[in-house]
């Protein structure tokens, strides 16, 4: 270290944590001694160390332990350190949020949406009429199931079948695209229901990621 | 050297008895929230990686070597959690939750003391959530877990030079932050 070098950002971190040698260590300490800027720097430095060692710890103002032996105690195998995953107990006092649950209704109609209409009519090539005929049997046998047991689902029921009325006859009406598009209605539906079919994975695949996610990789 | 009676309560626990971890989760509750609070900076994500910390460490007890200290384990695997964390929601900056500066028994008795001392912490721990996650944890791990660069450095798997860089830059940074403070 000479009169014109300044004092590098290296040497200076690691003489704070102790890390040099005696050597090194008067080399420094003498340039400070004349080194007006490499001073002010250290002392900046010197400061962040302080206050990081005079940080407080924060005053825990509630018990945790009940919350915790709650949430471990059905995942134990007695006398056995391993332990049953019980994905109840990864979040504790905590459901699925209202956003989690509007997420999850949305897919399954969209996954049913698939099963119905998608999936029967283009891989198993069966016509049209016939998938149509075959989804108004399955909402008859909907209405029944749901006729038998509450009231207030029959409401409810009419509602999703006008939908679903709409919805037929915009299937039959067929889909109007612009004209450079060369697609039939089937074959825009068929691209939306794969498209639907890779969200819901995709968004499975996240939430199982999220689940796991300590598991799998803990580093940046 | 771990006391006897970490050792103790964590065979007991590996055995299946939760009064024994029970004892242990009153015991390093509040380290673990103080690790979850600087590198979550607010009081609710820290509750539940505290919560998840603990569940985590249960479900893997057997990983931990019971020569070595139990508080540093902990704190190992609540540090690695909010490091998933920040990974799996994409956090690059962090709110920062004030309302938890108190003065803690020990601090000055005067009120313009505690209400200077309150006031101090805040900012240095504003200015601790205000780095990237990176720079948090680096200067958690040194600063509050008192690891070495290397112990850092395979604790992050990121080769030494890294550390350093972020090590040394994270403190510059916090040094431009506190400057106006001092």
């Amino acid at each position: 270290m000479n009169n014109q070098t300044h004092i590098t950002e290296e040497a200076m971190n690691e003489y704070l944590d102790g890390l040099l040698g005696q050597e090194e260590q008067n080399a420094f300490e003498g340039h400070l001694e004349y080194c007006t800027e490499c001073y002010n720097r250290l002392a900046e430095l010197r400061f962040v160390f302080q206050a990081m060692d005079e940080l407080p710890e924060v005053m825990l103002e509630r018990d945790f332990q009940p919350e915790i032996l709650r949430a471990i105690a059905p995942a134990i195998v007695p006398n056995d350190i391993s332990v049953v995953a019980s994905s109840q107990t990864e979040k504790m006092d905590r459901g699925l949020s209202s956003t989690t649950w509007l997420i999850f209704i949305i897919q399954l109609i969209a996954a049913g949406f698939l099963f119905f209409f998608a999936i029967p009519s283009v891989l198993g090539r069966i016509p049209l009429s016939v998938v149509l005929q075959y989804t108004r049997q399955v909402q008859m046998a909907l209405v029944i199931l749901l006729q038998n047991s509450l009231p207030e689902w029959r409401q409810l029921w009419g509602t999703v079948q006008n939908f679903s009325g709409v919805l037929i006859r915009f299937w039959e009406q067929g889909i109007r695209l612009p004209g450079w598009i060369q697609s039939s209605a089937l074959e825009v539906f068929m691209l939306l229901a794969v498209a639907t079919l890779l969200w819901v994975m995709v968004n499975g695949w996240l939430l199982w990621r999220r689940k796991l996610g300590n598991h799998i990789s803990i580093w940046l | 050297m771990p006391s006897q009676t970490d050792r103790d309560l964590v065979r007991q626990a590996r055995q299946g008895h939760t009064e024994a971890y029970g004892e242990l989760v009153q015991n390093y509750q509040s380290r673990v929230f103080n690790v979850c609070y600087r590198l979550m900076g607010e009081l609710r994500e820290a509750e539940d990686m505290t919560q998840e910390t603990f569940i985590h460490a249960f479900r893997h007890l057997g990983q931990y070597d019971p020569d070595r200290p139990f508080a540093a384990w902990i704190r190992r695997v609540a540090t690695n959690l909010c490091i998933n964390r920040y990974k799996t929601h994409k956090i690059d900056s962090l709110p920062f939750d004030e309302e938890l500066e108190k003065p803690v028994p020990g601090d000055p008795v005067t009120p313009e003391a505690v209400q200077l001392q309150a006031e101090k912490s805040e900012k240095v721990r504003a200015a601790i959530c205000s780095l990237p996650p990176v720079y948090r944890v680096v200067i958690e791990l040194r600063h509050f877990q008192d690891l070495s660069y290397t112990e850092i450095a395979e604790q992050l798997n990121l080769p030494l030079s890294d550390v350093k860089s972020h090590l040394f830059r994270a403190r510059r940074l916090l040094a431009e932050k506190l400057r106006p403070y001092e």
